[in-house]
């Protein structure tokens, strides 16, 4: 049979199928309703919507010139400027899945991650590390000496392609802290992104008027409602610089010069407006919508920021990077007097939820036990590691697709509201980002004179939890904090990095022999003399010196 | 110990570790270098409890926090505010 005869595979196929929803769409809508509106500002340079797709529109082409395609994964590693939004929505017209990198990483992760994500073009602020496989790149600017550049593609015209899709449906891929040692990436679809930015749009009521900041990284999903939501409602978004992120007063004052309208970040962001931005002196009145999701917002610092910012509701949203948002919880009056943490709330439009006990069954109303959620927002899985999907996407209990174990210890009330209790395993949680304690012992223990490493979270009120690092030499070899601090930087993100340091004779053990982290946790001693902290934490303090 | 003396030890055994063969130049970009905003907090707050000098929220900015030298200045100015 002549393959143009047999139904459902004629070359105009697609073209009688209703226009599917897609994320490109979402720009051109913007641009159509509202072509003059300011989409973006960042710095000294705005963006109308008219502006922002007619350069996404070259740059796809001059990006796909270069080699992206569907299918091809392709770095993004930019500073927040409008070039990465330029460049994200022409890798996204190309159907290529984009991998965002942070540029403020060590160059042995940027390294790791192209290798594990088998990058052959780079996007970027600045030109790529030396990878082999990276065979293109295309960076801002001036900032590339006769390679291609962005700018490049203003100078072209568009080749009229209609925009493509990944066919496995991924948008792009988060790597996340992985607990072997090596970080995991998580595929994030189209359908996920598509579903959630609707949902903000209309549970948050964001219109054109808004001005929408955007304070996470181009790496953590929290960046997606600032980008997606904003395109889809035809709102201004902000990127917030580097360098004012840093200081609470120039973030405060940055919130009211460009009088924006709603806030999304992690609590920690927020506890420090709350204690050195000074807020009572900044004009707030326009924020009226403050977002957070990370990690557990404190009750002290939430009655601060709601004192200070009237005009503004409070929402808490939680998810793990694998469901995006997946519940919520519109914070009401009864949460700011009550003494109960602040709970995660119910499930977002069209997701369903579980939480079952060790042997897989339902727990009561009022037990905890393991989160399970499905829905339009799951991830597709890790990318290259089958393994890891298939240990953490299970069969949905209702039988309808798969679900994410979250690891999250959560219980339900009377009332359905959902309250987090904490993990499951062994992740950390520091300033929302979520670290995997494994991690940072496996590069620890890549150094030759350590015995053994073990990394433990600390409570901070501020940053959620501050890192410990607890390091064992061989017996004959000797170690210094300074040393393991620089092995650290040299291949983890800033946010990974102990905060503490204890050198010890050897880490304590249960009677299974498994390391006793109670106890490691427990472990205090006062500086020693020349400064430096030794604790024997693997004995008794009968046998200490 | 001088103001400039405590900082340093401060900043590159406590906050950035580093090897004291390694450590860098008064000019140095502490920001370059790792001083992130966890750090920044835990600087302040060693600048105001250990050296007893208090400084304003609104005069933290990246360019009185960029450098040791940049630091003394606003500490020894604050000190005499």
């Amino acid at each position: 049979m002549d393959r143009r005869e047999r139904p459902g595979l004629t070359p105009d196929h697609a073209v009688i199928l209703p226009m599917p929803e897609s994320l490109y769409k979402l720009l051109q809508d913007a641009a159509t309703k509202h072509g003059g509106r300011i989409a973006l500002v960042a710095g000294d340079h705005s963006m109308t919507y008219a502006e922002l797709l007619y350069a996404s529109d070259r740059a796809a082409a001059y990006l796909a010139g270069h080699g992206a395609r569907p299918g091809r994964r392709v770095a993004f590693c930019f500073r927040k400027s409008t070039d990465a939004i330029v460049a994200l929505f022409g890798l996204i017209r190309t159907g290529a899945t984009y991998v965002p990198l942070d540029p403020a990483w060590p160059v042995e992760r940027i390294r790791t991650l192209c290798r594990d994500a088998e990058i052959s073009l780079w996007t970027g602020t600045d030109p790529p590390p030396a990878v082999p496989g990276i065979v293109a790149s295309v960076t801002s600017k001036t900032k590339s000496e006769g390679g291609a550049s962005l700018d490049s593609a203003a100078e072209i015209e568009p080749d009229g392609a209609p925009p493509q899709r990944p066919p496995d449906g991924v948008t792009n891929i988060l790597y996340t802290s992985g607990s072997t040692g090596q970080p995991k990436g998580v595929e994030i679809t189209e359908r996920s992104l598509l579903h959630f930015s609707q949902w903000v749009v209309a549970t948050f009521g964001l219109t054109a008027e808004d001005r929408v900041a955007n304070h996470a990284p181009y790496n953590f999903d929290l960046s997606t409602l600032d980008i997606f939501a904003a395109v889809r409602a035809g709102a201004t978004m902000y990127p917030v610089p580097e360098r004012v992120k840093m200081f609470p007063y120039q973030l405060a004052e940055f919130i009211a010069e460009k009088k924006i309208t709603t806030w999304y970040s992690v609590p920690s962001a927020l506890i420090m407006l709350q204690l050195r931005g000074r807020l009572e002196v900044h004009d707030l009145s326009e924020l009226r919508h403050v977002i957070f999701a990370g990690e557990v917002m404190p009750k002290s610092a939430l009655q601060g920021l709601a004192r200070r910012l009237p005009n503004a509701a409070f929402t808490n949203l939680y998810g793990p990077t694998e469901t995006n948002v997946c519940t919520w919880h519109r914070i009401e009056e009864r949460d700011l007097t009550s003494d109960e943490p602040i709970p995660i709330g119910r499930p977002i439009d069209d997701t369903r939820v579980w939480i079952v006990g060790e042997d897989g069954a339902e727990v009561g109303n009022g037990d905890s036990g393991e989160l399970l959620v499905a829905g339009p927002t799951l991830t597709a899985g890790y990318f290259g590691d089958g393994s890891s999907t298939d240990h953490r996407l299970i069969p949905a209990p209702d039988g309808r697709g798969r679900a994410y174990r979250t690891g999250d210890r959560v219980s339900r009330g009377n009332d359905g509201v959902l309250m987090f209790h904490g993990r499951l395993d062994r992740m950390i949680k520091c300033r929302g980002h979520r670290i995997e304690p494994g991690e940072i012992e496996a590069v620890l223990c890549r150094h030759p004179n350590v015995k053994e490493a073990a990394v433990i979270p600390i409570p901070d009120p501020v940053f959620g939890n501050r890192i410990r690092a607890c390091v064992a030499a061989h017996d004959d070899r000797s170690i210094q904090e300074p040393e393991l601090a620089s092995l650290c930087r040299n291949e983890l993100p800033s946010c990974m990095l102990p905060d503490e340091w204890r050198l010890v004779d050897r880490l304590p053990r249960t009677d299974r022999g498994k390391v006793d982290y109670a106890r490691l946790a427990a472990a205090e001693t006062p500086n020693s003399p020349d400064g430096t902290e030794r604790v024997r934490v693997g004995q008794s303090p009968a046998d200490g010196d | 110990m001088e103001t400039r003396q405590q900082l340093r030890q401060h900043l590159f055994e406590t906050l950035i570790p580093t090897p004291a063969s390694a450590w860098p130049a008064d000019g140095a970009d502490l920001l370059e270098l790792g001083l992130d905003s966890l750090r920044v907090m835990q600087l302040l707050v060693f600048v105001e409890e250990r050296l007893g000098v208090n400084l304003p929220d609104h005069e933290v900015t990246p360019e009185r926090i960029g450098s040791v030298n940049a630091l003394v200045e606003w500490i020894d100015a604050s000190a005499r505010a």
